[in-house]
């Protein structure tokens, strides 16, 4: 059962877990491949933190790290709003679990290729409109990073 | 004249550096130490799947072949990038400064160049790896590290 309405309103905040392939070396930007297709897909897994809330955010961005080379390093918010403005869309996903969403870019991106420059220069835009919430401590499970959403 | 790695490693200092017009030799001045580093993150970059939780393809020794041909050019033309690995399993060169940014990505077969001065429309190409071009760097160099002075100094004693 998941409570969740299944439309994404453009009031929401989605959050995308963030490992250290997202983030630069220093940690205090963005890199580009953060909303970034999967291989085949037009689609990126993000987290409806409007529900969802930073604590399990946090507890399934830990979960599915998959890499112990790739550690899981905090969040990157951003609105439905700002991603629907630069042309992508945000669609509710709760087959993978309830408050799962996904961007939605409408351009698939090819194995081992590079995507039309045009989806280059839009994903670039989305992270230049997305928040870097670096976890200070990864280790524990509370969020003790930057508030996500100012409180209701 | 070729200036190579020897250059930098000789004991003391040079008994003469030639003041050449910079149309003649491969600029010195970019950073040895950051296409090192650059190198071993190629190198480095994820071989095995699933690297980002989220279905990433792993990085093939071809795309890391192709990427480190590139590199090894682009260091006679413009500063060393930033690179970043991505779940389809390209790797990009990112460039970015108070001038614009530029990102040049590339797969198995293709790359992918874009360029965005602050003050004017982006440039946008796409290729085989086998067309791809130094003036790629050229372009990169000229529109985001535009040089106060000129690239050649005179040292002598």
């Amino acid at each position: 059962m998941c409570d969740i309405p299944i439309a994404v309103s453009d009031g929401e905040t989605i959050v995308r877990a963030l490992f250290e392939c997202h983030v630069n070396k220093r940690k205090h930007m963005l890199r580009d491949n953060v909303f970034r297709p999967k291989p085949g897909s037009d689609k990126v897994s993000v987290m409806r933190h409007t529900y969802m809330k930073s604590r399990a955010c946090k507890a399934k961005a830990k979960q599915i790290a998959a890499d112990p080379t790739n550690p899981y390093v905090g969040l990157a918010a951003i609105t439905v709003k700002v991603v629907r403005r630069l042309g992508s869309d945000v669609v509710d996903s709760r087959e993978e679990f309830c408050g799962h969403a996904d961007i939605s870019h409408g351009i698939a991106v090819l194995a081992d290729e590079p995507p039309d420059p045009v989806l280059t220069l839009r994903i670039r835009a989305l992270k230049e409109n997305a928040r870097l919430l670096i976890d200070p401590d990864p280790a524990v499970e509370e969020w003790s990073g930057e508030q996500v959403e100012p409180p209701e | 004249m070729k200036l190579t790695n020897s250059f930098f490693n000789a004991e003391g200092p040079p008994s003469h550096v030639y003041v050449l017009a910079p149309c003649c030799i491969p600029r010195v001045s970019y950073a040895f130490a950051e296409f090192t580093a650059a190198r071993r993150a190629i190198e480095l970059a994820y071989p095995r799947p699933n690297w980002d939780g989220d279905g990433a393809l792993p990085i093939r020794e071809e795309t890391k072949k192709n990427a480190l041909a590139i590199l090894n050019q682009l260091e006679i033309a413009t500063c060393a990038p930033e690179v970043t690995p991505n779940p389809n399993g390209t790797l990009s060169f990112d460039w970015e400064t108070s001038n614009g940014f530029a990102q040049l990505e590339v797969g198995r077969t293709r790359y992918s160049f874009c360029v965005q001065p602050r003050s004017s429309s982006p440039t946008l190409d796409s290729r085989d790896v086998d067309d791809w071009d130094i003036s790629v760097g050229w372009v990169v160099d000229a529109l985001l590290f535009p040089k106060q002075t000129p690239p050649v100094s005179v040292i002598s004693r």
